[in-house]
């Protein structure tokens, strides 16, 4: 039985996007904003959504894709679908060559596995209608390009993906990285001056901010993390914690970044969307590091033992989201936490 | 065009092919849907409509010319060239439609026409700079 075991550990290993597979049939795809997203699309200069709502306008990069397909003959239904549709196959292809980089094919596999063990495929799954696949693709694309043109236009483009996490993405990686930043700067100028010139210009009217949205809500929210603090760090990165505490070293550029995407994804609605995706600089790097790691002494050490890849795989499928009071799970278990 | 701006397009024409069909192909295979009656629809033109057809010619040019741009071989330049040829076709066939509709000058001072036209024109420009660095 061990033996069966064993091999199918093996295999799964091989083949990371059997687990992805297997996954998406376990937590499912969960769409959201698909009301708002047809009427941004219909018309994305007019102001025709409630205030409480208006905050999208400042994430316009998928609505501007779906009026070009709605006025090129798609109906909005299926203009929603392959705007979104897209936006997954080009964060999947991203993180390929992302992970790939630098790396042999046994490498990009262990790659993908430690990073999946994030709540980052959850993230991307469970928020169709958002623009997170988008802005995940072009920051990993970002990471890989030494043109400082295309480094301009990418950061830009994750910037009209979602103008507060798309800088705070910027942010963390000049944190860390510290290379390319004219290009970063010049890229995230330009994208909140294009932002600026269509929701105070281009727009019939000037919509709520996300900020005006968080303070609203920042009571709740915080009565919420207050509540559960323990339950928020572990839907914070999840599995991934365990290649986190089992760093040798912490940098205190990653420390920052860490502390920034805790913040940033308290005062917001959704905690595990909100951490994940500002701390994906992070993520990749320590998943370099645990990768390294992986390969040079076979396993990640915890405690007395040194765990293999083939036993930490399956963490992959234990994986909790904070959205406002709700916790997420696998495909149609959804928790209302009480405050 | 200078060489670095050559280098440049050429390393990123396939991605530049990709994301122009991402947006030009989701249309045309909805309207092949909605004419093969897989999806419920009316007002579009049929298959054998002139447009269809050198638009389907344009797009399957172009997916033909994106592994071989990778690689910068003269076959997949030569390809888009010849997706270019057919979206000339289609442009001169809506000019020819429009202008008995609407009359010559109208049709040329038709946004869509205009549009096509200075697409074609800056197209042909940037592909024959770049020709040299495709083998």
């Amino acid at each position: 039985m061990s033996h069966i075991l064993r091999r199918l550990s093996e295999y799964v290993c091989r083949h990371p996007w059997l687990a992805i597979a297997v996954f998406v049939v376990a937590y499912g795809i969960r769409t959201n904003d698909e009301v708002e997203f047809r009427t941004i699309s219909a018309a994305p200069f007019g102001m025709n959504l409630p205030p409480d709502h208006q905050f999208l306008y400042g994430s316009p990069f998928t609505f501007f894709v779906g009026s070009y397909y709605l006025h090129h003959g798609l109906d909005d239904r299926a203009s929603y679908f392959v705007v979104h549709l897209l936006g997954v196959v080009l964060f999947f292809v991203a993180l390929r060559k992302a992970l790939a980089r630098g790396l042999d094919d046994e490498g990009r596999r262990l790659a993908t596995i430690v990073m999946l063990s994030s709540p980052l495929l959850f993230v991307v799954l469970s928020w169709i209608g958002k623009s997170d696949a988008y802005l995940l693709a072009f920051f990993l694309l970002l990471t890989m390009t030494a043109s400082a043109a295309t480094q301009v236009i990418l950061c830009a483009l994750m910037v009209l993906c979602h103008r507060e996490m798309g800088a705070a993405v910027l942010v963390a990686y000049l944190f860390l990285k510290r290379r390319s930043w004219r290009a970063i700067v010049l890229g995230l100028a330009l994208g909140e001056i294009a932002l600026l010139a269509y929701t105070r210009v281009l727009l019939s009217s000037v919509p709520e901010s996300r900020i005006t949205y968080a303070v609203s809500h920042a009571s709740m929210m915080w009565s919420i993390f207050w509540s559960h603090p323990l339950l928020h760090l572990l839907a914070s990165f999840g599995p991934f914690w365990v290649y986190v505490v089992t760093r040798k070293t912490l940098t205190p550029a990653a420390g920052a970044v860490f502390v920034a995407a805790l913040v940033l994804s308290i005062v917001s609605q959704d905690f595990t969307r909100v951490f994940v995706i500002v701390s994906t600089p992070l993520l990749l790097e320590m998943t370099r590091e645990a990768v390294a790691e992986l390969t040079q002494r076979g396993g990640i050490a915890i405690g007395g033992y040194r765990l293999g890849i083939q036993a930490l795989w399956p963490l992959m499928f234990v994986q909790v989201q904070l959205a406002g009071p709700k916790l997420l799970w696998a495909r149609g278990v959804d928790i209302v936490l009480g405050s | 065009m200078r060489d670095r701006a050559r280098e440049w397009t050429a390393q990123h024409l396939p991605w530049i092919s990709i994301a122009l069909l991402a947006l030009w192909l989701p249309p045309i295979l909805f309207r092949l849907a909605v004419d093969a009656g897989l999806v419920a629809g009316r007002g579009y033109p049929a298959l054998t409509d002139p447009s269809t057809i050198f638009s389907v010619i344009e797009l399957a040019l172009m997916v033909a010319a994106v592994p071989r741009l990778f690689d910068r071989k003269a076959a997949g330049w030569r390809l888009l060239v010849w997706s270019r040829f057919a979206v000339l076709a289609q442009t001169l066939w809506t000019i020819l439609i429009y202008s008995r509709l609407t009359g010559v000058l109208p049709t040329m001072l038709d946004r869509a026409v205009i549009e096509a036209i200075l697409g074609l024109l800056i197209s042909a420009y940037v592909l024959f700079q770049i020709r040299p660095l495709y083998r």
